[in-house]
């Protein structure tokens, strides 16, 4: 029998310990007009036994979007805009996103659980996708084509360690900001960074590089965060060239994750496997 | 370590401005003000945690994200698919959405500025009939309006001011008139119209 690909050989290095937060993957495409409100519920019906959590949220928008067209015009016989609905389950670390125009799944780091890596949240994804497929084919007569946009985002939470207890020691972790603290001058000082860079990788493949430097608005704690955000579409705007999109995504990250971070750090802190 | 649900969305964005001005008519525009909840959702914050807030204000609206190749035909799809001619404009978003694929398949694309002039047309003339679209091998979008032999009209959408006008026309007793010129993309209908072209 053949092995799940979470458990098929990989040259990639995976980390005992790494800083990831939230993984999340999801899929923009042609607004659906006819997936109403009542429908969601149908939806939910199916997924209730694992998903029993049910929540509304306002729609995202996307980034890339000129005009979000079919998130907000009138659709017939609709009063209210149909919001993001979130399907969760308390303790467990999946959530499903679902609005007129996008599919998401995430995974959202909690006490105690371990990071399933990149390969099985993505298994559960299309697993996932392919149910509610189904159901907007046999329910609202609808389909998910044509693909917008996918996205791939690992938010990284990096908390204190050995390398990184102040903020002026974040080129510990992430070297390619040092020239940052080149300029302190003084009394001046580097307390906080919040920057995005964006890399092509390939005309249907971007990378949004996110760094932040602050304290924890909860616990006070300083923190660093770094968010590796793949988009883009496969070319042919379909949803078979989406799968081929998130393994190039998944190794543009991987990629860059590890040419950002520093290799103590990778070796020491979060440790290979 | 938050539980992320609550207090953390990763997609999540922050609400720039709102619009308020369409809250004014009592219910009808409750939909609106949802509408207005969710109008101009612009900035995204990764790490809703770590501190300061973000402002919700976006100093640079002038400068815009980097786009991939795609999103340009994707556009133009979707601002078809969701016309109010809705029979007609789906089945040419469908149509295009096929040509598409099948030039990506043979290393070819359409030409930017053709779909842009093809759709911003189509989406005027909501009152013109559906044509049979081809795309040539230039690139540029066709469009045919085919009444029998002898008698069409078709537009090629060269991206360009002028578009190519094509056209056979019956003229009685076995005639039929045939045109070929350049004509402003504004004024096309009218002119093939005024020799007898039909696009129903």
């Amino acid at each position: 029998m053949e092995s799940p690909p979470w458990e098929k050989p990989d040259q990639r290095v995976k980390f005992k310990n790494p800083p990831i937060h939230e993984l999340s993957v999801g899929l923009f495409h042609l607004p659906i007009s006819e997936l109403k409100a009542q429908h969601i519920g149908v939806y939910w019906d199916i997924i209730r036994k694992r998903y029993p959590v049910c929540e509304q949220q306002t729609p995202i928008v996307s980034p890339s979007d000129n005009a979000p067209l079919g998130l907000f015009q009138d659709s017939p016989g609709e009063i209210f805009p149909l919001p993001r609905f979130w399907f969760s389950r308390d303790h467990c670390p999946t959530l499903i996103q679902v609005q007129r125009n996008a599919f998401l799944l995430n995974w959202r780091h909690l006490a105690g659980s371990e990071y399933p890596h990149y390969e099985r949240v993505l298994h559960n994804f299309w697993q996932e996708l392919e149910a509610y497929k189904t159901f907007i084919q046999e329910t609202v007569e609808g389909k998910l084509d044509v693909i917008q946009r996918c996205e791939l985002n690992y938010v990284n939470i990096i908390t204190p360690n050995e390398v990184f207890a102040i903020p002026s020691q974040l080129p510990n972790i992430l070297p390619m900001v040092a020239s940052l603290y080149d300029v302190q001058r003084g009394n001046r000082e580097v307390t906080g960074l919040n920057a995005t860079v964006t890399y092509r990788v390939n005309p249907t493949l971007l990378v949004d590089l996110t760094i932040r430097l602050g304290h924890r608005a909860d616990t006070k704690e300083l923190a660093a965060g770094l968010e590796l955000k793949a988009h883009g579409a496969p070319n042919d705007l379909s949803l078979d060239g989406a799968r081929a999109w998130f393994d190039s995504a998944h190794d543009a990250i991987y990629s860059l994750f590890l040419d950002v971070t520093d290799k103590n750090v990778q070796n020491t802190i979060w440790r290979p496997i | 370590m938050s539980s992320g649900l609550a207090r953390f969305d990763p997609t999540s964005w922050v609400e720039s401005n709102s619009d308020l001005a369409s809250l004014r008519h009592g219910v009808s525009s409750m939909a609106a003000a949802a509408r207005a909840k969710i109008a101009s959702l612009r900035i995204y914050n990764p790490f809703p945690e770590i501190g300061p807030e973000r402002t919700a204000y976006n100093p640079f609206p002038e400068i815009g994200p980097e786009r991939t190749a795609s999103q340009q035909v994707f556009e133009a799809i979707q601002s078809l698919d969701l016309s109010s001619n809705k029979p007609r404009d789906r089945k040419i978003a469908d149509r295009i959405t096929a040509l598409h694929r099948d030039a990506i398949a043979e290393a070819e694309s359409i030409l930017p500025d053709s779909l842009r002039q093809f759709t911003a047309f189509f989406l005027k003339h909501r009152e013109l009939g559906l044509p049979k679209v081809t795309l040539t091998p230039d690139g540029t979008l066709r469009a045919r309006w085919i009444h029998g032999a002898g008698n069409f009209v078709a537009i090629e959408f060269t991206g360009q001011p002028l578009v190519k006008l094509v056209a056979e026309i019956p003229r009685g007793a076995g005639l039929t008139a045939q045109h070929f010129s350049r004509e402003s993309a504004n004024d096309i209908v009218s002119v093939a119209k005024s020799i007898g072209a039909s696009f129903e």
